[in-house]
């Protein structure tokens, strides 16, 4: 039922992503919403869920793309997996975690995205201008984990009745 | 928290290999893409639309005196336009009369209009491609170039039942033949998406007097697009002595940031030979 929930959100996340991104400049940093969704749930419910949720969003972002279909889906899926390494106790205890994670999955996807385009055939931006892109991108992306972190913990309490024990 | 590992670890597997399998395999993947593009194509002209009436309302209201301003300047250029369309109606008949006397053959013409709407942008910033409302069901076939009033917006590159994906102009992976329109110069040469935004214009002979301000029109060599359509205007000419070729960046005709309303040519008739 939550990872039901969290399909619908993440697959609403893709596309309205797609419609947001009409409202944007070209060529210019934004957040990655649906990467982090899949990243914060990742960390709250292990590789398993983190894989399959990538995988869903990733292929919803691939129906809204320009770009070789698949390559969202292998790469948020790869990412989702390795996300959980960052998993919620370690958060709690250390919220430093939750940062390091969201830079290294955004350097992860980003970075994972250039090299599978050069290797589906399309040209890649220059490193200079993809760095440039880059950290605005990592400073939006680690802005929006915690957020998404409370989100999503919040989402998996209503859909699955968890209470806090009361003593 | 509960049922920490709802899901067995071997699923990780399999939603990897099916991950895959859609890179690897595309004429399966692009079944699969179809079906979900035809099942989320409302969901996003929804959301297109939406943003889209927002953005009018809010924008209607921020600019109410200029609008009203506007409106009555674009009434007196509808009347100017008007007599214009009469007048080179006159031209082209002429035009039309003297190619039969010389024995050329007529310029094929563009093909029909299909207007279609952007319900959809590229989420990532490597990629300069829009999605549109309209697909296969209605014609529209890869290859089939894309324009507004104002020029060439780009190609189309995928074709679902009911969506298309255009792939812009100033996408780096983007190339057109472009020709420069002026008087002193007919010069051809390659126009490329540039990193930087706009478009770079290559392989110009160095020998061709080009300058900045000057029209950028498509050319159909290469046959990838119809002959004639408004790229844009020279904004610098990069030249060196010691190249054989120079060099120019051009900004394009079409706002590409606010695409809205578009048409694709959709039956282009190839082979213009004068």
């Amino acid at each position: 039922m939550h990872l039901m929930t969290m399909v619908v959100i993440v697959a609403l996340t893709a596309i309205l992503q797609a419609s947001a991104a009409m409202a944007l400049p070209a060529l210019e940093a934004r957040p990655d919403w649906v990467l982090v969704v899949v990243v914060a749930w990742s960390m709250l419910r292990g590789f398993e869920e983190g894989a399959a949720l990538g995988a869903t969003a990733g292929f919803f972002i691939d129906l809204t793309s320009g770009a070789p279909f698949g390559l969202y889906t292998v790469i948020l899926a790869t990412v989702g997996t390795a996300a959980a390494v960052g998993d919620a106790q370690s958060v709690r205890g250390n919220p430093s975690m939750l940062l390091a994670t969201a830079v290294l999955a955004t350097i992860a996807f980003h970075g994972a995205l250039m090299l599978g385009l050069q290797a589906l055939g399309w040209q890649a931006l220059p490193p200079g201008r993809f760095l440039r892109l880059l950290f605005p991108t990592m400073v939006l992306n680690l802005l929006l984990l915690p957020i998404a972190f409370l989100v999503s913990e919040r989402v998996y309490r209503m859909t699955t009745g968890w209470r806090q024990l009361e003593l | 928290m509960v049922q920490r590992r709802p899901l067995p670890w071997w699923t990780t597997g399999v939603v990897l290999v099916l991950a895959m399998a859609l890179v690897l395999l595309p004429e399966p993947a692009r079944h699969v893409e179809a079906l979900g593009s035809h099942l989320i194509a409302p969901i996003q002209t929804g959301f297109s639309e939406l943003a889209d009436g927002i953005g009018a309302f809010w924008s209607t209201v921020q600019h109410i005196g200029q609008l009203a301003r506007e409106n009555r300047e674009y009434r007196e250029e509808v009347d100017r336009l008007q007599a214009e369309i009469v007048r080179m109606n006159e031209l082209e008949l002429e035009n039309r009369d003297l190619r039969s006397l010389l024995g050329l053959k007529q310029r094929s013409a563009p093909g029909a209009l299909v207007p279609v709407r952007v319900i959809g942008r590229d989420p990532s910033p490597y990629v300069q491609a829009i999605t549109i409302d309209r697909g296969a069901n209605d014609g529209l076939q890869v290859g089939m170039t894309v324009i507004t009033w104002r020029g060439l917006v780009g190609r189309l590159v995928r074709s679902e039942p009911t969506t298309a994906k255009v792939l812009l102009i100033t996408d780096v992976n983007s190339s057109i033949a472009g020709r420069i329109q002026s008087p002193d110069s007919r010069a051809t040469g390659v126009l490329r998406g540039r990193t930087e935004g706009g478009l770079l214009m290559q392989h110009i002979p160095q020998d061709e007097p080009i300058d900045t301000g000057e029209l950028v029109i498509t050319s159909d060599l290469g046959a990838l697009v119809p002959e004639g359509l408004v790229v844009g205007r020279i904004i610098q000419v990069r030249r060196k002595d010691v190249d054989v070729f120079q060099e120019a960046i051009v900004e394009p005709a079409v706002e590409i940031s606010k695409l809205e309303r578009l048409f694709v040519i959709s039956d282009r008739q190839n082979g213009r030979s004068d």
